[in-house]
């Protein structure tokens, strides 16, 4: 609307001459000349996919870098489709961290080849081993792995020393600090995975059964021996079709299923559907492709308080909402 | 400190100037990657501008679609076969099975009663249909995914892999190849353009003049599938299509002579991908989107304004001649040779 004045706004400001872009249009005019000597350096810019990364890169880099999250809380990556200024972002990230395992789709296919063109980048998930990674369970196996790794707290410990060594290798000088962190998480993570071992100990055998929207909590329920049933298979590109609705409220009946789960980034129509035909209610909202929101928090172990949008804060919330609906005696 | 690009966003995002025009150049990095991301957009608008001028003449506006879909079963099988996802092999069926498509659209068109765009339709989904068949009885482990070729990233063109014959890095891959089909296009049609233009306007007189009418109409056809193979996996297939079909019609607003709109399919790819750029750069959405959006109102401004039946065209010409026996009619194709 007023870009003109906006532009000669910014043009009379004395903060315009030694901006960035002043900078680099004088780089420009000159031409040649390397635009990274006169911008003064700030820290360094690590661009992140999904929420558990950001969380992750912050509690291992605190404020030593600048991070910038391309999925907001609630986003579904399955469904994710980058935007202009997330695509400019990429280009002048440092560092990108993503997920891989196919959980960003054709972003990361794409994200794989940053590496060759000259910009750092790395997966979180690639020094898993594959004796860890479960496959797609369905009856056709068509090699897709399960993503969803960040419920097996042994597995996102691995992820947090893979992210760890090249956090070290943007930043050598900080190593010692980042190391204490990692030390710090490392010890946060296992925490957390006693605590909710001995919480689901309180529902009863026969009630450890989980039904949820997308089949995302195969890691969590392997780890804490409750069975996981999804209505949408693994990612949530493809909408359950009648026959799975069916099936799924006939098990529901047949098993005795106190409750079922809607989750924070996918769509709970259907899951409120399932609920009314079966006579089951919601259990509650659990955080499974992103965390939940910033500014909220949830009681953990030891009565320590958890941030909602940090790993730790996800997985209390979701043992926590687990246990309270599947536990309740009728 | 991690920022979080949710925070409360009005709708419309405020235009800041300088943010829009200017920082996407502010470093090199950011000048290179942008730099690749407009180049593609100039170079599929352009080359589908061009194909798209003789295509939109012959009345098959929706062939583009219908080829972009009827190239699935040619990627399957080229898979199933090589057992990889090997770039020739796959490039090749693609192309093989969209000249199939449009040879089974045009044989359907001459030996039934259908309507063209019936048998078009039906060609192109039973196609897709085959595809979407093959991939799921034989693509095993295939990483085919029907949405994801119809819906590519143009923005992740600097990612893509690059290209190096005989030791020397040429680029970006589909950057290279989608120059390199540009520039076919652009030589076949000059090396081909009586052909081409007397088939396309007046098929009884190429027909005298013994052109080979089939062989030229397949001819288009290649080179059309080309464009569309190379161009839409990295683009997306509603960029492809909408570029086939909007350079042409809005620059027939402005001239009626077939030279004048080949011509200005050049500036026009260049309004589309760099204000589609700036577009999508203000309001962060879908940069392909926004290139379309960009050529929507292109066409909207053309329709209004252009001195050649366009709507203010028509109202001055309805007042200068008020008895309704003298005003023109406008329903036949404006485009003349």
């Amino acid at each position: 609307m007023n870009s003109f004045t906006t532009l000669t706004k910014n043009f009379l400001k004395p903060s315009f001459f030694s901006s960035k872009l002043f900078c680099s249009i004088v780089t420009l005019a000159i031409g040649g000349c390397s635009d990274k000597s006169i911008e003064e350096k700030e820290e360094p810019l690590v661009v992140v996919t999904t929420t558990h990364l950001s969380d992750l890169v912050h509690s291992l880099a605190g404020d030593g870098v600048e991070i910038l999250s391309l999925m907001g809380p609630g986003v579904d990556p399955h469904l994710y489709k980058p935007t202009s200024r997330d695509l400019s972002s990429l280009a002048n990230a440092d560092l990108i961290v993503f997920h891989g395992m196919m959980l960003e789709g054709r972003m990361g296919q794409a994200l794989e080849q940053a590496d060759k063109k000259g910009i750092q980048s790395i997966a979180a998930t690639s020094e898993i081993p594959n004796s860890l990674v479960l496959s797609d369970g369905n009856e056709e196996n068509d090699g897709h792995v399960d993503p969803h790794v960040w419920f097996s707290p042994r597995i996102w410990s691995l992820c947090v020393k893979t992210v760890m060594k090249k956090l070290i290798e943007l930043d050598p000088q900080s190593e010692s600090q980042i190391r204490d962190k990692a030390k710090e998480l490392l010890q946060e993570i296992e925490l957390i995975n006693k605590w909710s071992l001995a919480q689901v100990a309180r529902i009863p055998k026969d009630r450890r059964k989980l039904v949820t929207s997308h089949d995302a909590f195969r890691y969590l329920g392997k780890d804490l021996g409750l069975k996981v049933i999804g209505l949408q298979g693994m990612s949530t590109k493809i909408e359950a079709g009648l026959a799975d609705r069916a099936n799924l409220v006939d098990f529901i009946k047949n098993q005795h299923i106190p409750a079922i789960f809607v989750e924070s980034s996918v769509n709970p129509a259907a899951m409120h559907e399932i609920a009314k035909e079966s006579s089951v209610f919601i259990g509650g909202e659990l955080f499974s492709d992103a965390l939940g929101p910033r500014g909220e928090s949830v009681v953990g172990p030891n009565g320590q308080i958890f941030e909602l949008d940090s790993w730790g804060g996800m997985m209390v919330h979701n043992v926590t909402t687990i246990v309270e609906a599947l536990g309740k005696s009728d | 400190m991690s920022k979080n690009k949710q925070a409360e966003e009005p709708f419309i995002p405020d235009f800041d100037a300088v943010d829009t025009f200017l920082t996407p150049w502010a470093t090199q990095a950011e000048t290179a990657w942008n730099g690749q991301i407009v180049t593609m957009g100039v170079l599929v608008s352009l080359a589908c501008g061009l194909i798209g001028s003789f295509i939109v003449v012959r009345k098959l506006a929706l062939m583009g679609d219908a080829i972009s879909h009827g190239i699935l079963p040619g990627l399957a099988l080229a898979f199933i076969i090589m057992q990889s996802r090997a770039l020739f092999p796959m490039f090749f069926g693609a192309c093989l099975a969209g000249l199939l498509c449009s040879l089974c659209i045009e044989w359907l068109q001459k030996k039934s009663i259908l309507k063209p765009d019936a048998a078009l339709g039906l060609t192109f989904t039973t196609f897709f249909a085959f595809g979407v068949l093959l991939i799921s009885l034989y693509g095993g482990n295939a990483h085919i995914d029907p949405e994801c070729l119809l819906y590519g990233e143009i923005g992740l063109i600097p990612l893509a892999e690059n290209l190096s014959i005989a030791g020397i890095q040429l680029g970006s891959r589909p950057l290279v190849s989608m120059l390199v089909v540009t520039v076919l296009v652009i030589v076949s049609i000059i090396v081909f353009y009586k052909q081409l233009l007397v088939t396309s306007f007046d098929y009884t007189l190429a027909k005298t003049l013994g052109l080979p009418v089939t062989l030229i109409h397949y001819g288009l056809m290649l080179l059309l599938a080309l464009t569309i193979v190379s161009a839409f996996e990295a683009v997306g297939v509603i960029l492809v299509i909408s570029m086939l079909i909007f350079p042409s019609v809005t620059a027939s607003f402005f001239f009626t002579r077939m030279p004048a709109i080949l011509v200005s399919s050049l500036p026009l790819s260049f309004v589309y991908s760099i204000g589609g750029f700036f577009l999508a750069r203000w309001l962060d959405c879908s940069i392909a989107g926004a290139m379309v959006l960009v050529a929507s109102l292109c066409f909207g401004l053309g329709w209004v304004f252009g001195p050649k039946g366009g709507l203010t065209w028509q109202l001055l010409h309805r007042l200068k001649h008020p008895h309704p026996s003298i005003i023109e009619r406008t329903d036949q194709y404006p485009i003349k040779e």
